[in-house]
Formats: structure tokens, C-alpha cells, sequence
């Protein structure tokens, strides 16, 4: 191996120019293609898991729908399908962004890409406002909770407790996969106002907007799963 | 490895990383692209809930059964579809190396395996013998100590759910006496416990039997909580936050092909044990449980 | 890195000098050599880390593994004698009431239960799941691979700490009280025992992390099988290590999410009372199984697989001779890998319904073809090879004897009505600690002594490695072997005590174990002398193929090659290729090789 001058290692000498551009790979990766294709598969592995780690909630709902309908008719009238359907809204039009910010990375559009993980990171936490104040908040108070905790008396059938365990689970879990992804953005605005993202290296940028993706494909399925049984 | 040249301004298309055709994963999605998808994602989301409405509508206007899992298979659908589209647009998929689309295709296949045989199991167990059909008795058989009601005695924690006696069912014995306390004491009733008190009427009185005495005095008070009842009654079950929705609901409920034995709108309360021999007491209908005085 | 296209390597060119030395080099200070080592994100430090965090968990599961033999040795008896109308009670055959932990018959029950609980979380957790796969995988992955390092080697690091986390929440588990919920977690136990207590969430929790742990090793290793080969390795150039390694994190990245799932729901349950799985709230403790061993089924031959993986390269090694259907036990790693997933229902066969026990039964017995290719392919890998009996070849025939048996009395598990007699019987116990043991830890210890002079750059005293051979093999079917027996006779397992026809089992048994302590301390001796005064080893003292061997030093280099290598034949050409040797006759050359020309690179220069 030879020596390499220093402006070919990363942030050195070539201070004036912004760090996308003289982003190199990682020394074990032998082409900057190569580490981005890594980079991208270890990503979807990583979605595979994240399926994977809902799945077992959405087997808990089709044992229980299977075995319990009516609970979950009857659970299911229970909440307001209209929140529901502004919060697809609000995380299809995340999942926009998303994709837009990458899109600005892309073609270098630093503004367009700052402006994006911005409207991104809002949508996630108006996401969570509504869930938290009109529907947790609303649920809790009311006793539709989980196993030990219910206390709602106007029940048709006695497994509901069930039902709500099964709500509060997976829209749990989802949430807390919105609170990350939030954390995510607030890291990749920063970098972002850095200019470390750009048509050379946006790895990090592909890779969140690949998370939120995924975390709104479980929220297409679970609002229908959850909103609109009839 | 001519990156810089390759990476000008002019990226809109492929941009090929030189070495040896690795140029999936840099494409570059026009915006026009980004927004058509979203549009369909959009026309899904609304196709979606209109199905839900379509469905309630068409049972209740043509009188039909629409079995249960027509509603399933039809969100089910529309969700695959727009998940599809987000894989393969928003996610890039359609361009990507295809082995990323091979970790997904076999993940699905993983989820199905565990879904299929899990389901296979659950929803067979009485194939041979009946009593092994006896799925885990209906919300809980008592005998467990949960945090404290509303009108637990005062300072208590915890409180014991009588054996015999389904969560469920201790929910409606709390509601009971917290209405009683709240009546005696000249009180409002909260809205769901008006509603409790409303459906206990309707169910004893179905049952032939009499009212206990804060029931009585519910019935003495009732017009005070008539808007409530109203709204949230809607044709006397459904407690939805929406009235017409809970209305439509119940519409819904009565027509979509239920075919186990236990459910049935009107007497739900009464049968819900119907496929468990041992459920017994846990299932005992609300009536027969007065509340704890 | 003279293969690398000039313009573009990597961004630490500057200070490769030090990246010659070998990777076990120290640094200027102890301290120094202490940071060196905790943040290294080099594979091959991590997995010699994992190495020795995985032996010290071996050693504390063997430790309340002999725990149990020893309890068993008498079976536990309230003995009430009347002497002049006076009464005792007196409590024998257990150790725990002898040594004073335990006070009554009731209590000796509940160190039982823990101890042998404790010994199937840490060996299975903290052991064999990440034991081959983390130490030697990491190790070893790239350098067969003809790679710098694994894809991320940061998550790597991570993964070692991540490991280091849960063990932590298992330790604090088990010092603050233990469960005894038997390693499976089965509700409601899990949801009940100990209640207001954290020691079962602790221990959840430590099985929960572990998890990440777990996926972010099986995620690398697929990365850098498919980004990170070298320069003319195609997929079935790859060594047989690689195939089943590439198995195995497949069924690590898809099955390791379920059991996380799964255990934050018990968390949950259990801290929250949310009804899912707790009968008393209306939840289905039978799904929790399932959930439990949609993981844990598979999570099976994440455990076996690395151990096949190994013995591939043993017999090939060792035998000096192609192996037999290199394709067919490639693909059969991945055959396994997919069978795995839809058989785990052989597991509740007593608690779930017919139709999907008898379903599960048949499926279950598709794995055994997969596993009979691999075993008759090594088998007639070793017909007219060049048999050479090293310790690791030992531990290779050990484990064809081995894990054929446990193999075979699975198939008499998988079937459902015998099955229901053996159901939670020592048949089950032994049939699981001849395929774990027999044939993962076997096959684990193989390959260190195989590796070893590659790792440490020091050669183990074969006598010794022979007799620690011997006497782990005797002593493992010593302990083992009764268990059928009494299995198949009703003892069942789990139980501090038992009727005295089983007695003479559990004695052998107790005795094998003893055994089988001082097999794995005379090799723990000597690897601790080949450290402090083994000779050195040569690059390739066994004259393998595979780039580890042939490319790179012993112990390799920081950056593992001077050159990146050009794989110029395959992993096991003995028929074409005969490895350089340091002297003459330093090993064994295979008949048909003599007289050819030798091609390959010389390590270590």
C-alpha cells in the first residue's frame, strides 16, 4: 500500500470544500459504490428485522380477530376512525417529504433537503399530538386500557380487554418507532446544516428515510386493521 | 474512477459509480414521480375508508350478511397495494439491487409462516375434540388484584377482582357502584357511566328482572343525561364518540356474517361463553352479578 | 491493497505502518493497550474478545450445570423417623440443604429450579448463540472472505457491547435471586412467579438485548458475504465456513425479531398486566409458546449450523481432500435455514391442537434430509482422504458420532405420538445435549484448536489436546447417554428428585459430568501453557486452502493481508494445490498432490 495525499482522506486539507464532496469510503470497502450498496443492504436487513419485530403483534391481532370478532367489531367502534385517518394522512405526506429529502440530497438541493427533514420531523410530531391528546389521553381516562388496567364498563363482549391490549400494543410500539425516527431527523438536520449530505454521500438520509418508509407501511396496515372493521 | 465527472451537476439520471455496474441505487426519482405516488397513496387512503362505508351501507340498504372476511381481505388488499407502491417508488425498490427486493419477498414469507401455523393451531384445536376448543376463559377468571377502581373504599390500592368473575365483568361491577355512590351523593354521572346505566336498564329489563335501587334513581334523572344518551346511544349499544358512526356501526354489526354461535347483538351478554364449557361464571351475564353494595 | 484502483481507497492510508504489525501486538502502556482493545473496531479483536466472554459464560453455565448433576446424584427425600416418640424430620440427598442454602424440601425445590434455570439462560443466551458465530465467525469471516474487516465494523463493536449489556442484566439477575422459570420463559410461570420482583424482568431483559446482539452480527456477516469477497471469490468459491455462517445470520436477522417482540410483550405483561399471554386476564399462554419458539426453533440451528460450518472445514482440512458435494452442503445450510422456520410447532406438541401437531410432524422431519446430506457428504469426505488424527480431526469424528445421535433421536421426537411419551422427559434433555453439546460445543472446540495457532500465533501441545479429547468425549457419553435411558423409562426432567429405580442413571450421569470438568480443564490448561510457552506457529501449520491459512500470517496482520488476495483456486483444491510449507514435512501432503506445481502465496512475509 501507498501513501495517499492527505486531501484524499476525508475532512483534511480540503476544508473549503464542503464534506459530501470529499467523502470517502470506509478503507475496507474498495469502491464508494460498494460501501453505498452495503450500506443500503444492511438497511433493508435491519427493515427485514423491523417487520419482523411488528409481526408478532399483527399475529397477536389475527389470532385474536380469528378467535374474537366481535370484540374486535365492537372494540374497533369504539374509536374514531377520522383520527385515525388524519394521522395516515399526516404520515403518508411525511413519507413525501422523506422522499423528497433524498431526492434534494441527490441532486444536491441543500435547501429543498433542510426544508424536507424539517417538514418530516413535524409531521412526526404532530403524528404523535393527535395520538397522544385525542386518542391516548381520551382512552386512558375512560378505562379502555389493556388487561389489569380496563375498567370500561360498556362492553358487548368479555374479551375487549384483549382488543385493548392489542390497541395499545401496536399503536405503542409504532409510536415509539415515530419517536426514533424523530430523533433521527433532528441528527440528520444537523449534519444536513453541516453539508454533509450531498449527490456524492447521502448514505445516512437514504438510510432514516428507508426507517420512516417502513414505520408509515405499518401504519397503512394498522389503520385499517384498527380503524375500520366492521 | 472519474467520480467527480460522473457526479456534475446534470445528476438526473443514472448515475454510474464507475467500476463495475453497480449503477442501481442512484436513481434519482423526479418529483413528478414523488407526487403522482403520493396522489395514489392519498386516493388509496380515501378508497380504503370508503370501502369501510360502502360496505356498512350496502348491508344495511340491500339487508345483506357481509361475511367478515370481506372486510378483512379488502383493507387488507388496498393496504398491500399501497404499501407496494411506497416499496417500490418512495423506497426505490423498482431501481434497487433486486437481492434488497429478495429480503423482503422472504421476510413476508417468514411473517406468513408465522401467521399461517400459528392461525393453523389457534383456530383448530376443537377439530378432534371439543373441549380442547375451550379458548382461555373470557376476559380472565378473577382472583387478581388490580389497581383500585373509581368508589374503591378510600385509601385502598388495590382491590381483588372476585374469583369466578371476568375483568370485564368487574369493569361493570365498579361502574355499578360508582354510579350509586355518584347518584347518592347527587352527583352528575359522567357520560360512559350514563351509558352504563342506560344499557344495564335495557339488559335487565330483557332479562325480566328487577332494577336495583340506583338504577332506579337513574331512571328518576335520566332526562338530565338524555342529549348523551342520545348521542352516544345511538340505537341503544354502541358508545362511539360519534353518533352516526356508532349508529352505522351498529348496522354494520348486525348484518357482517358472525358465524360463531356466541355472537348475536342482542343477547351477547348472555351467550358470550358459548363456545367454552369451563368459562362458566366468568361469563355470567352483568344481571345476575348485582353490583356490590 | 496493490489490487485497489489507485484514486480511491480508503481514508486512513496515511498511518497504515502500524497496521503491519500483528494485530496482538500491545500497545506503548497496559493502559493504552486497555482502550486499544475496548474500542477496536478490528474484527479480529472483537471476536477474541467474545472468545474469552464466552468461555467465562461456559464456565459459569458448566459450573451450575455440575450444580445439578451433583443435586441429582441422591434424589432429594423428607425422611420422618420416629425414635422414643419423638419425631424428626430430617431432609437428605440434597446438596443445597446440606450446604445450608436451602431449608426444607420446599426451598432445596426452588435452588433447584434456579440453578438449572440459570444453566439453560446462560449457555443458551450467552453461549451457544453467539459462541461460534461472534468469536470465531468474527474472526475468521473476512480473512476467509479475503477482506479487511466485516461491512460495518462499528456495529460490530457494538454488537460486542450490546453483548456485554444483557450479560450484565443476566448476572444482576442472577445475583439478585435467580429465576426459576426454566429457560424458556413459559407464561404463566414467567408472568407470576416472584411477583413485585425484578429478577424475572432483569433476566427477560437480558434475553432481549442479547437479541440486538445477535442481529447485528448476522447482519454484517451477510453484508460482507455479499459486498466484501475478494477479487475473483464467486459464491461457490467461498469456503463451506462462510455457506453456513450465511445460514446462520439469515435466521438470526429473521428470527431474532420475533423473540424481541416477544419478550418485550412478556415485559410488558409482566410489569403492565396488559392480558396477552397471562391466562388471568383473558390472554393464551399456548400463543406465547409459539411465539417463543418461532424464535427459539430456529434459533436452533442458528446454534448448529456454525457448528456444521466448522466441521466442513475440519474434515476438509484435515482429510486433505476436496469436499465431497461442495454445492450440496452449501445449499444445504440454506435448505436448513428455511426448513427451520416451519417447524416449531414439534415443541408444544403436547399443548397444541391435532391438526397443526400432526401438520408440524410432518415438516418436522424434512430437516433431517438437509442435515443426513451434510453428514454423509463429510462422511464420504473422509473415504480415502488423508486422514490426519490432529486434536481438531478427533473433534470432527467426535462430532459425526455425536451429533448422529442426537440427530436420529430427534427424528424420534419429531414423531408425534412417540413424542407424547417422551414429552418433557430426560429423552429430551439428552437428545438436545448431544445436538448442542455433542454437536455444537464439539464442533466449537474443534475449531478453536484448529484456529488457535492462527489466532494466537502459538501451537497447543497435541498430546494433551488428544487427551482432553478423549476424556470430554468420554465423559460427555458417560453423561449423557443414561438420560435416554432413564427418558425413555418416564423420568422427567426438571425435577429435583426421583424413585430410586433411576439412580444408578443419575449417578453415571453425575460421574460423567465430572468427567467431562476435567476433559475441558486439561484443555483449558493447555491453551493457557500454549499461550505462556507454546512454540511458535507457522502461517499454515495444517496446510489448509483457505485464504486465513494461505494469505495471512499467524497471527494476521492489523489490516489481515500485506496484499489484498486474488483467489486464484478454490477453498479445497488439495488435487491441484499443495499449500507452501516452512519446513518439510509439516504436514502431510495428499498422495495425488506429489509432483505437482505448487501455487500459493506465502504468508507472513
Amino acid at each position: 500500500m501507498t501513501s495517499f495525499p492527505v486531501e484524499n482522506s476525508g475532512l483534511g486539507a480540503a476544508a473549503d470544500r464542503p464534506y459530501h464532496e470529499t467523502y470517502r469510503q470506509a478503507e475496507h470497502f474498495r469502491t464508494q459504490a460498494d460501501e453505498f450498496d452495503a450500506v443500503k443492504l444492511g438497511v433493508w436487513l435491519f427493515l427485514a428485522t423491523e417487520i419482523l419485530l411488528f409481526s408478532g403483534l399483527f399475529v397477536f391481532y389475527g389470532i385474536m380477530r380469528m378467535l374474537h370478532p366481535e370484540a374486535f367489531i365492537h372494540g374497533s367502534s369504539l374509536l374514531d376512525w377520522r383520527w385515525g385517518l388524519l394521522n395516515t394522512l399526516v404520515l403518508l405526506y411525511s413519507s413525501y417529504t422523506v422522499a423528497s429529502a433524498v431526492r434534494c440530497a441527490q441532486v444536491g438541493d441543500q435547501k429543498g433537503l433542510q426544508r424536507n427533514i424539517l417538514i418530516t420531523f413535524v409531521m412526526g410530531l404532530l403524528f404523535l399530538v393527535i395520538k397522544f391528546v385525542f386518542e391516548y389521553a381520551p382512552k386512558y381516562a375512560e378505562g379502555k386500557l389493556p388487561g389489569f388496567w380496563y375498567s370500561y364498563p360498556n362492553w358487548e363482549s368479555p374479551y375487549e380487554p384483549l382488543w385493548w391490549g392489542m390497541y395499545w400494543g401496536a399503536t405503542g410500539v409504532h409510536a415509539s418507532h415515530v419517536i426514533i425516527g424523530m430523533g433521527l431527523f433532528v441528527w440528520l438536520y444537523i449534519r444536513a446544516r453541516k453539508l454533509h449530505f450531498g449527490p456524492k454521500h447521502y448514505n445516512a438520509v437514504e438510510g432514516v428515510g428507508l426507517y420512516w418508509h417502513i414505520v408509515d407501511v405499518v401504519w397503512i396496515f394498522l389503520f385499517p386493521m384498527l380503524y375500520l372493521i366492521h | 474512477m472519474a467520480h467527480a465527472a460522473s457526479h456534475s451537476a446534470a445528476h438526473a439520471a443514472h448515475a454510474a459509480h464507475g467500476d463495475h455496474g453497480h449503477d442501481h441505487g442512484h436513481i434519482v426519482i423526479p418529483q413528478r414521480t414523488l407526487l403522482v405516488v403520493f396522489g395514489i397513496l392519498l386516493l388509496g387512503t380515501l378508497a380504503t375508508v370508503a370501502a369501510a362505508q360502502i360496505e356498512v351501507w350496502f348491508a344495511a340498504t340491500f339487508d345483506v350478511v357481509i361475511p367478515q372476511w370481506v372486510n378483512v381481505a379488502v383493507a387488507l388488499s388496498i393496504a398491500a397495494v399501497k404499501s407496494t407502491v411506497v416499496a417500490l417508488y418512495f423506497m426505490q425498490l423498482r431501481y434497487d439491487n433486486p437481492f434488497n427486493s429478495l429480503v423482503v419477498v422472504f421476510t413476508l414469507f417468514t411473517l406468513a409462516f408465522f401467521l399461517g401455523f400459528t392461525m393453523l393451531d389457534l383456530g383448530s384445536r376443537k377439530a378432534l375434540y371439543d373441549y380442547k376448543g375451550s379458548y382461555v376463559t373470557a376476559g380472565g377468571q378473577g382472583n387478581i388484584s388490580v389497581p383500585a377502581r373509581p368508589g374503591a373504599p378510600a385509601g385502598a390500592e388495590y382491590e381483588t377482582i372476585p374469583a369466578g368473575t371476568s375483568i370485564a365483568q368487574f369493569a361493570r361491577i365498579t361502574a355499578a357502584r360508582q354510579a350509586e355512590q355518584t347518584l347518592a351523593n347527587g352527583g352528575t354521572l359522567p357520560a360512559q357511566l350514563a351509558v352504563f346505566c342506560a344499557q344495564e336498564i335495557q339488559r335487565l329489563q330483557a332479562d325480566g328482572k328487577p332494577l336495583p335501587p340506583y338504577l332506579v334513581k337513574f331512571e328518576q334523572v335520566r332526562e338530565q343525561y338524555a342529549a348523551i344518551l342520545a348521542k352516544k346511544m345511538g340505537h341503544g349499544h354502541a358508545d362511539s364518540a360519534h353518533a352516526e358512526q356508532g349508529a352505522s356501526a351498529n348496522h354494520a354489526r348486525v348484518r357482517t356474517g358472525l358465524t360463531l354461535p356466541e355472537f348475536s347483538q342482542h343477547s351477547s351478554h348472555s351467550k358470550d361463553s358459548g363456545h367454552s364449557k369451563d368459562a362458566g361464571p366468568a361469563a355470567t351475564p352483568a344481571g345476575d352479578n348485582p353490583a356490590a353494595k | 491493497m496493490a489490487s485497489i484502483s489507485g484514486t480511491n481507497v480508503g481514508a486512513h492510508g496515511h498511518d497504515h505502518a502500524h497496521h503491519d504489525e500483528p494485530y496482538l501486538t500491545p500497545k506503548s502502556s497496559l493502559w493504552a493497550t486497555i482502550i486499544d482493545w475496548a474500542t477496536t473496531i478490528d474484527h479480529k479483536k472483537i471476536g477474541v474478545m467474545y472468545l474469552v466472554a464466552v468461555l467465562f459464560m461456559f464456565f459459569l453455565g458448566g459450573v451450575a450445570a455440575l450444580a445439578v448433576r451433583v443435586e441429582l446424584l441422591e434424589p432429594t427425600r423428607t425422611v420422618t423417623t420416629t425414635v422414643n416418640g419423638e419425631t424428626t424430620v430430617q431432609i437428605t440427598g440434597s446438596v443445597m440443604h446440606s450446604v445450608g442454602m436451602a431449608t426444607d424440601m420446599a426451598s432445596a425445590g426452588d435452588w433447584y429450579n434456579k440453578i438449572f434455570t440459570l444453566h439453560g439462560l446462560i449457555m443458551v443466551f450467552l453461549v451457544i448463540v453467539p459462541s461460534i458465530p461472534a468469536s470465531l465467525g468474527n474472526f475468521l469471516m473476512p480473512l476467509m472472505l479475503g477482506a479487511k474487516d466485516v461491512a460495518f465494523p462499528k456495529l460490530n463493536l457494538a454488537s460486542w457491547y450490546i453483548y456485554l449489556f444483557g450479560s450484565f442484566f443476566a448476572i444482576a439477575s442472577a445475583v439478585v435471586g435467580g429465576v426459576d422459570t426454566g429457560w424458556t420463559f413459559y407464561t404463566p410461570y414467567s408472568t407470576i412467579t416472584d411477583a413485585g420482583h425484578w429478577k424475572v424482568v432483569f433476566m427477560i431483559l437480558a434475553a432481549f438485548i442479547l437479541g440486538f446482539s445477535s442481529i447485528l452480527t448476522g447482519l454484517n456477516f451477510i453484508v460482507t458475504v455479499h459486498k466484501l469477497r475478494a477479487p475473483g471469490m464467486g459464491w461457490f468459491d467461498m469456503p463451506l465456513f462462510v455457506w453456513g455462517m450465511y445460514g446462520t445470520s439469515l435466521i438470526q436477522v429473521l428470527a431474532t425479531p420475533v423473540i424481541g417482540i416477544t419478550l418485550l410483550l412478556l415485559i410488558f405483561e409482566r410489569l403492565f398486566h396488559i392480558g396477552i399471554f397471562d391466562p388471568r386476564m383473558g390472554g393464551d399462554p399456548v400463543l406465547f409458546q409459539h411465539f417463543f419458539w418461532f424464535y427459539s426453533h430456529p434459533v436452533v440451528y442458528v446454534m448448529i449450523l456454525p457448528g456444521m460450518a466448522i466441521m466442513s472445514e475440519l474434515i476438509a482440512v484435515f482429510c486433505r481432500k476436496k469436499v465431497f458435494g461442495y454445492r450440496a452442503v452449501a445449499f444445504s445450510s440454506l435448505a436448513i435455514a428455511a426448513i427451520a422456520f416451519v417447524v416449531w410447532g414439534h415443541h408444544l406438541f403436547t399443548s397444541q391442537g391435532e391438526v397443526a401437531a400432526a401438520v408440524f410432524s410432518a415438516l418436522t422431519f424434512l430437516v433431517a434430509l438437509p442435515s443426513a446430506v451434510k453428514v454423509f457428504n463429510w462422511v464420504a469426505t473422509l473415504y480415502k482422504g488423508s486422514i490426519d488424527l490432529k486434536t481438531p480431526m478427533w473433534y470432527a469424528l467426535g462430532f459425526l458420532f455425536l451429533f448422529s445421535i442426537g440427530g436420529l433421536t430427534g427424528l424420534f421426537l419429531g414423531a408425534l405420538s412417540v413424542d407424547l411419551h417422551l414429552h418433557d422427559t430426560y429423552f429430551v434433555v439428552a437428545h438436545f445435549h448431544y445436538v448442542m453439546m455433542g454437536g455444537t460445543i464439539i464442533a466449537f472446540i474443534g475449531g478453536i484448536h484448529m484456529w488457535w495457532p492462527k489466532m494466537f500465533g502459538k501451537m497447543y501441545n497435541e498430546f494433551w489436546g488428544q487427551t482432553g479429547f478423549w476424556l470430554v468425549f468420554i465423559g460427555f457419553n458417560l453423561t449423557f447417554f443414561p438420560q435416554f435411558i432413564m427418558g425413555v423409562h418416564g423420568m422427567p426432567r426438571r425435577y429435583a428428585s426421583y424413585v430410586d429405580e433411576f439412580l444408578i442413571y443419575h449417578q453415571l450421569s453425575t460421574v460423567g459430568s465430572w468427567v467431562l470438568l476435567l476433559g475441558f480443564l486439561v484443555h483449558f490448561f493447555n491453551f493457557v501453557h500454549s499461550l505462556a510457552a507454546g512454540p511458535k506457529a507457522p502461517p499454515n501449520p495444517w496446510g489448509a486452502l483457505t485464504l486465513e491459512w494461505t494469505d495471512a500470517a499467524s497471527p494476521p496482520i492489523t489490516h489481515n493481508f500485506h496484499h489484498e488476495p486474488v483467489v486464484t483456486h478454490g477453498p479445497y483444491d488439495y488435487d491441484d494445490v499443495v499449500p507452501a510449507q516452512t519446513k518439510p514435512g509439516e504436514f502431510p501432503l495428499p498422495p495425488k498432490a506429489e509432483g505437482r506445481t505448487v501455487h500459493v502465496v506465502k504468508a507472513g512475509h
